[in-house]
């Protein structure tokens, strides 16, 4: 049987969400966004137009992650007064959209850096660094509720660090002496919680969050990985070299070290705890290669031949492999 | 003489940012097409640079494996991925090369827990290894 035309597909839905007979036109896909098909479409009503987007599963990923996990986070994100799309509906199984996804408001006229842009937010960027690690500040400043811990995974650092082992170990392509080493580094020694769980985005970094053409913050994106856990994490992710830009002494690409923790500390109530901040640098290197190697794995089993996916078995893998490394020789000095 | 590996690249990547990029313009194929020009960029970047380094670190990493000490070999893991190095196949071989960071990666895990001079030699070795693989990001053609 000839598969329904996602148009279609997505009328039909909206005609059965709103009670009114809406057509679906304009329907583009997002460059990017490995871990999910992402759709920009046009749904027209007799008295009304709006713009909505669409993510669902695609036929190969970076990361197996849960499409309910990411509907519910982004509704409680949206609920706190987050720079969010705000999410209109669910479909855990496929059944509306042809695959599991869902359906959620468009922010318009914001862009995402690229990775390898070079000073993607120009003068304003120490603006958009503040704004940014407000945010994220703001997200771990809520307290998971009994929702959130049925809905999201708890991870704290071990059980993070035992996830990303598995994935490695469930995609076996080359020897990783790095990763090994810097996972036996890790597990010796597993950081006490800096405080209470949170509610971690899990990749929470520059090229995941959209800024207007002022670089003004507009919206915060994929969330995907969330789950409940130590915000350390989404800190050490965000400060990550890797999503820097290549620019010393600034975090993704935007405001100084100092700036982006007085500001995440000051929206969040939480204190930084410097004492854990090595373990969570090198776990997020780690957390890096585990992701790039399941793309690579992806990648060489003919699973995919999307660039982004082979961008991150090439260029990250190196760069975290490289920084791993050297975070290790440090940290046994 | 014919065009060497990084001409190839670096050429393949302009074809594909200045004639098909260009002419599927916004969409998602024209993105991805520029995404495919980058990484051809990315990777023609030092690519010579790094396969000139490759002889001297793979035989840097064959000495370190002979120099193993008894108490490694008697270890099991230690002494099961040494077996699987082929000594009639090159080292440059991928897949030889692989059997060799195999090797490592076990030896080094015995190293961490039993010899700290071994593991540091391994360490050091990684980390040059890994600066040699890295690649940089060229300045892009505007």
């Amino acid at each position: 049987m000839p598969e329904t035309p996602l148009e279609d597909r997505l009328a039909a839905l909206l005609t059965r969400l709103d009670g009114t007979p809406t057509s679906v036109d304009s329907l583009t896909r997002f460059h990017g966004g490995a871990a999910r098909e992402t759709w920009r479409l046009r749904a027209t009503t007799a008295t009304s137009e709006r713009w909505l987007v669409m993510r669902r599963d695609p036929a190969s990923s970076l990361i197996d992650t849960s499409r309910a996990a990411e509907f519910h986070v982004l509704g409680r994100a949206h609920a706190a007064g987050l720079p969010v799309p705000k999410p209109l509906h669910l479909d855990p199984d496929g059944s509306d959209l042809g695959a599991p996804g869902f359906l959620m408001t468009e922010i318009a006229g914001g862009r995402a850096a690229s990775p390898i842009e070079p000073d993607p937010y120009g003068e304003a960027a120490a603006e958009t660094g503040i704004a940014l690690f407000t945010a994220l500040g703001r997200l771990h400043s809520v307290a998971p509720d009994a929702a959130d811990r049925v809905a999201l995974p708890m991870q704290d650092a071990a059980a993070r660090l035992a996830h990303w082992k598995a994935e490695i170990a469930a995609h076996p392509l080359r020897p990783e002496p790095i990763a090994e080493a810097a996972c036996r580094w890790l597990e010796a020694r597993i950081p006490e919680p800096s405080g209470p769980p949170a509610l971690v985005h899990g990749d929470f970094r520059s090229g995941n969050f959209l800024v207007d053409d002022q670089n003004r913050l507009l919206a915060i994106l994929d969330w995907e990985m969330a789950h409940v856990g130590d915000p350390m994490e989404d800190l050490a992710w965000a400060m990550d070299p890797l999503w820097g830009h290549s620019i010393p002494d600034r975090v993704a690409g935007t405001c100084t070290p100092a700036q982006a923790i007085a500001a995440w500390e000051a929206a969040s109530g939480r204190r930084f705890v410097p004492q854990s901040w090595n373990w969570w640098r090198l776990f997020s290197g780690f957390q890096g290669l585990a992701i790039w190697i399941t793309s690579s794995f992806e990648v060489a089993h003919g699973k995919t031949a999307d660039p982004s996916m082979i961008f991150a078995g090439t260029y990250p893998y190196r760069y975290h492999n490289w920084m791993v490394a050297g975070l290790l020789q440090e940290l046994s000095a | 003489m014919s065009l060497d590996l990084t001409q190839s690249l670096n050429s393949l990547a302009m074809g594909q940012a200045m004639l098909v990029a260009p002419a599927l313009g916004e969409s998602y194929t024209g993105k991805t097409a520029g995404s495919i020009a980058a990484l051809l960029f990315v990777l023609a970047n030092g690519l010579e640079a790094r396969l000139s380094r490759q002889p001297a670190l793979t035989a840097r990493l064959q000495a370190l494996l002979a120099a193993a000490p008894p108490a490694a070999r008697a270890d099991p893991e230690v002494s099961a991925a040494l077996a699987q190095i082929d000594a009639a196949t090159k080292p440059t071989d991928p897949a030889q090369f692989d059997r060799l960071m195999g090797a490592l990666a076990a030896l080094h895990a015995w190293a961490d827990a039993n010899d700290q001079p071994l593991a540091a030699a391994a360490r050091a070795f990684l980390l040059d290894w890994a600066t040699s693989e890295r690649l940089d990001i060229p300045a892009f053609p505007g």
